[in-house]
């Protein structure tokens, strides 16, 4: 039955493999010619495959989510509010000839090109899993390389206490800069030992190939222990700082989404309950778990802060 | 025949929405799909309810009763689903209740919509006289609570929120010129 199909993770994965759905989409397209679909970036089945080995230190063997959901429903306001614009509005982030420029309190300021940030670096995949402060969460097997490998590039002066990240800056293009949403461009930012824990993870790529636009396309941040809107989408600048920096959500609401945002089923929000999420796929809902599970390689982060007061 | 085109009109959307969460796949959160549209639904038909006696010519084809009665088993049921998106676990539907302002809002439409559910018959109506009247003026403040539930909700973006503000203030001032309420 398909009601049963659709809320089944394994069979959905089975049944619908990306070469087929990508197919299928473009059938559908070209005879339909519906332009909402035509615009929208999950038709592009000729993006260009990434070389990466496959990690199996940080990777969840869990189910991962199917192509199709984690394309379609994305937070990303540059590209509209609703959970489906930015896969409607992906045309519109124009991710070629792109510039990524690290600079503040290092000894080594640099800039990556598009070309760069698939080769410089040796490229792994990594499946985390996601948990969205909204509630809801999915398993994505991103392509990246960890963060402090390009730290380790810039070499960070040693008042270099945090690291600032902001996402591109384009109102003519971005449906969603043409009003004043939020205070953009979109920042955040981590503490140093954060963002060189193994963990933390700039990513190019989802599933073989570089990212669809609507995911964050072409470089992206992944903290997985964190709630999803710390990990950055089109990152145009990172620098280091002698200060924590400002970050957006944080600046529009300062009471409900903390500096931190570390995922954690113990600390209430004022709109949603973070005790327990919706796997996507899935139909009940399942316990958060603190750190979102990945404790073991965090924990030592925050020895001896109030994380309810830090959240 | 008001009341089967009343009926079968206003279920419609409902309908629509089961429909497309276990048929579309395009819809890949069904769950909250089901309330976010349950609740913008709710909200419109009152609206529409409020709006029925300047609707000048197809009004004579609405049963306003029936479509106020139907406003509130939408609302039912947007709390329904709610209550089962959170699989009916009372420690966190009642720490919503402590600790969620949104929430609150929502709580307090629903039991104010309560009263005007139980009296919807002819015979309460009789009963009443002309309390009736007064007491169905309730759903004024039903609106302004499902606006207050719905603005609570909302992170960033107002522009629907707006837009429905704009079009209720509108059909008020209408309703306030041609009836001098």
């Amino acid at each position: 039955m398909k009601i049963f199909n659709k809320y089944n993770l394994d069979k959905e994965n089975k049944v619908t493999d990306e070469r087929h759905f990508n197919n299928r989409r473009k059938i559908m397209a070209s005879t339909l010619a519906f332009p909402f679909l035509m615009n929208s970036n999950i038709l592009s089945a000729s993006q260009k495959k990434l070389s990466f080995n496959k990690d199996l230190d940080y990777s969840t063997n869990e189910q991962t989510n199917t192509i199709k959901q984690i394309t379609s429903y994305n937070n990303f306001y540059e590209l509209g509010t609703g959970k489906r614009d930015p896969m409607l509005n992906a045309s519109k982030l124009k991710s070629d000839d792109w510039k990524l420029t690290i600079d503040g309190l290092v000894e080594n300021p640099f800039t990556l090109d598009s070309e760069d940030l698939i080769k410089k670096f040796q490229l792994e995949e990594r499946i985390y899993r996601l948990r969205c402060v909204e509630a809801w969460s999915m398993v994505v097997p991103w392509i990246g390389f960890e963060l402090r490998s390009l730290i380790n590039l810039a070499k960070p002066l040693h008042n270099a206490k945090y690291v600032s990240f902001e996402s591109i800056l384009d109102k003519e293009n971005l449906p969603g800069q043409k009003r004043n949403i939020l205070n953009w461009p979109y920042k955040e930012g981590l503490r140093m030992d954060e963002a060189i824990n193994p963990l933390t993870m700039i990513a190019v790529g989802l599933y073989g190939k570089v990212l669809p636009n609507q995911n964050g396309s072409p470089v992206r941040l992944i903290v997985p222990w964190k709630y999803g809107f710390k990990s950055i989408k089109s990152i145009v600048r990172i620098s280091f700082v002698d200060h924590q920096p400002t970050c957006t959500w944080n600046e529009q609401a300062p009471n409900e989404y903390g500096f931190y945002s570390n995922v954690n089923p113990y600390v209430n929000h004022p709109r949603w309950s973070q005790k327990r999420e919706r796997r996507i796929g899935e139909f009940g809902k399942r316990d958060t778990l603190l750190f979102n599970g990945y404790s073991k390689f965090v924990n030592n982060l925050y020895t001896g802060m109030d994380l309810e007061k830090n959240f | 025949m008001n009341r089967f085109i009343t009926y079968s009109l206003s279920l419609f959307p409902i309908f629509f929405i089961f429909y497309q969460s276990i048929y579309n796949d395009e819809i890949i959160n069904p769950y909250s799909y089901l309330i976010i549209s349950s609740g913008y639904i709710a909200m419109s038909m009152i609206i529409i309810v409020l709006s029925v006696p300047l609707l000048f010519y197809i009004k004579n084809y609405i049963d306003r009763r029936s479509l106020g009665i139907i406003t509130f088993l939408i609302t039912l049921l947007h709390f329904f689903l709610y209550l089962t998106d959170n699989d009916l676990n009372f420690s966190s539907i009642s720490s919503d209740i402590v600790s969620r302002n949104f929430i609150q809002a929502g709580y307090v439409a629903l039991i104010l919509f309560i009263p005007l559910f139980m009296t919807s018959s002819n015979k309460a109506q009789k009963k009443l006289g002309t309390k009736w009247f007064a007491l169905h003026r309730l759903i004024y403040l039903i609106l302004v609570l499902s606006l207050l539930h719905y603005y609570l909700i909302i992170k960033a973006d107002y522009f629907l929120f707006n837009t429905y503000v704009f079009i209720i203030l509108s059909i008020l001032l209408i309703k306030k010129r041609i009836y001098k309420i």
